[in-house]
């Protein structure tokens, strides 16, 4: 007798999470590391912050992404259907956001004076940043089949976490260049607004339907507690750094700075490797079916 | 217009596999890849005890979810309603796999793996691969025999009618459980059985519309 469980029971997707899949989540954090650092560098003007940014999405996520597809000659083909495609889109995007990004920064390094072409390639290369930070949130929230992943807050929670991360890494790079308090402050109300769409989003799934109350037990079960509770501990202890030294009981120092980015990052791989890890799939068979079985 | 479809009757499937076996002879499918699977287990105790079978396939769906997020247009539907995967084109990012709410979809690691990994492939495995070139890191699933729909057309054969333009599957089934044919033709076999039966189909909810019904 032969019973296949994902048929029946709730089975948590593994492909984008295990074994070779880890590159695709890596590759998702990587395109926000880059994408917000980027915007940041826009933001004040920081030519080499942006080329780091730049480098990060190029190579690092790029990189990764190669390395998951199997067939890299084919990854062109993977433009073709921006018409319904998150993954086309975002490649859109990231393809985008290296080419104007490049002509951006070696026009505003090699020619100053053309301040209108400079205009255009910082809106152009900032817009496909943002699509950037965007499309993650995107591609997995147009997966119907996995409930957890099905919410509108998705997008907006990887985009925030694209920022935090921005303002994380933009201290470290241009310590000396870059308004330490505004960053500070930024970077304490990002995290902010990012808990409160996080309880929400808790809030919302404990309530929308079996599947997403499965994926909410899946979080708290295992090994998954564990990461859950140090994810959790990262991003307290980002946020109580960020407002201790805002408010000067801890001085603002470039080793504080480093210390608060490697939270904010960790924070972000925590969260959004648990977010790809509970991703859970509805049974298969008509729930009347499934019952039967579940109740053996 | 014509819409292929499959109608499988639960009260007469046996449960044999025999459809499975079908299936993965007629495409020479590697080992621990099936294109048709059949769920079956027993439930109660004695003397009430009742045998459950589920057969479960590609649905075809007429608003496939994996046509949508495929972004290399690698998965297509045909005219006649068949979802199918063009191998050269597939990049191997295995969104669909994700994306199939009945998980219908698998990858394809290594297709040039044997059933006898010690000895090396068989003559059979060798035809089969070159009659049925799978290309390794792509995404594979059922297209309902299109090969077979596609020659028997071309000869002037009705599918689900003649067993040489039927889908294997339905051709080895002893019980005559599932039935193939065209949906968009009132009068065809299948679209008779599901008005004359109580017929349902795999989470209607989902609004992807399949192309699989069954009967109970």
């Amino acid at each position: 007798m032969k019973l296949y469980n994902w048929m029946v029971q709730y089975t948590p997707q593994t492909i984008w999470i295990e074994k070779k899949g880890l590159l695709v989540w890596l590759s998702m954090v990587a395109g926000l590391l880059g994408g917000g650092v980027y915007l940041f560098a826009l933001f004040f003007g920081l030519k080499f912050t942006m080329l780091i940014g730049w480098l990060i999405v190029l190579l690092l996520k790029g990189g990764l992404h190669l390395f998951h597809t199997e067939h890299p000659v084919r990854l062109w083909r993977m433009l073709l259907n921006i018409k319904s495609s998150w993954i086309s889109r975002g490649l859109i995007f990231t393809f985008g956001f290296v080419l104007f990004g490049l002509v951006n920064i070696l026009i505003s390094t090699l020619l100053p004076e053309f301040d209108v072409i400079i205009l255009i390639f910082r809106i152009l290369s900032g817009i496909c940043a943002f699509g950037v930070l965007l499309y993650s949130g995107f591609t997995l929230n147009f997966i119907r089949s996995i409930p957890f992943w099905n919410v509108a807050v998705l997008p907006f929670l990887f985009m925030l976490w694209g920022l935090i991360l921005g303002t994380g890494l933009l201290p470290i790079i241009e310590y000396q260049l870059v308004p330490i308090s505004q960053i500070l402050n930024t970077n304490l109300w990002l995290f902010i607004s990012m808990l409160l769409l996080l309880v929400l989003y808790i809030c919302t799934e404990s309530y929308r339907g079996e599947s997403d109350r499965k994926s909410l037990m899946y979080l708290a079960s295992g090994v998954n507690i564990y990461i859950l509770s140090l994810a959790f501990l990262f991003t307290m202890v980002s946020l109580i750094m960020c407002a201790l030294m805002l408010t000067g009981l801890i001085s603002v120092q470039y080793i504080n700075m480093l210390i608060l980015f490697i939270f904010d990052l960790l924070s972000v791989l925590g969260l959004s490797y648990l977010i790809m890890k509970a991703g859970i799939y509805n049974s298969v068979l008509p729930p009347r079916i499934c019952e039967i079985y579940r109740l053996q | 217009m014509t819409r292929w479809g499959m109608v499988i009757d639960l009260k007469k499937c046996v449960g044999c596999y025999a459809c499975v076996v079908a299936c993965k002879q007629e495409h020479f499918l590697p080992p621990n890849v099936f294109w048709n699977r059949v769920m079956v287990s027993e439930v109660g105790e004695f003397p009430t005890v009742r045998k459950l079978v589920y057969p479960v396939l590609c649905n075809q769906c007429k608003d496939a979810i994996c046509l949508d997020v495929c972004p290399s247009n690698a998965t297509f539907k045909r005219e006649d309603g068949i979802v199918i995967i063009d191998a050269d084109k597939c990049t191997g990012c295995q969104y669909c796999i994700i994306a199939c709410p009945y998980q219908q979809r698998t990858f394809l690691d290594n297709a040039k793996i044997g059933y006898f990994s010690k000895q090396g492939l068989t003559e059979v495995e060798k035809l089969g691969k070159l009659l049925y070139p799978l290309q390794s890191g792509t995404t594979v699933k059922c297209n309902f025999c299109l090969e077979r729909i596609d020659y028997g057309l071309s000869n002037g054969l009705r599918p689900g009618v003649d067993r040489e333009a039927t889908p294997a599957c339905v051709n080895i089934c002893m019980t005559k459980a599932r039935h193939f044919g065209d949906f968009d033709d009132p009068d065809s076999n299948v679209s008779r059985l599901i008005r004359q039966r109580k017929a349902h189909r795999l989470h209607e909810e989902w609004a992807t519309n399949p192309s699989v019904y069954y009967l109970d």
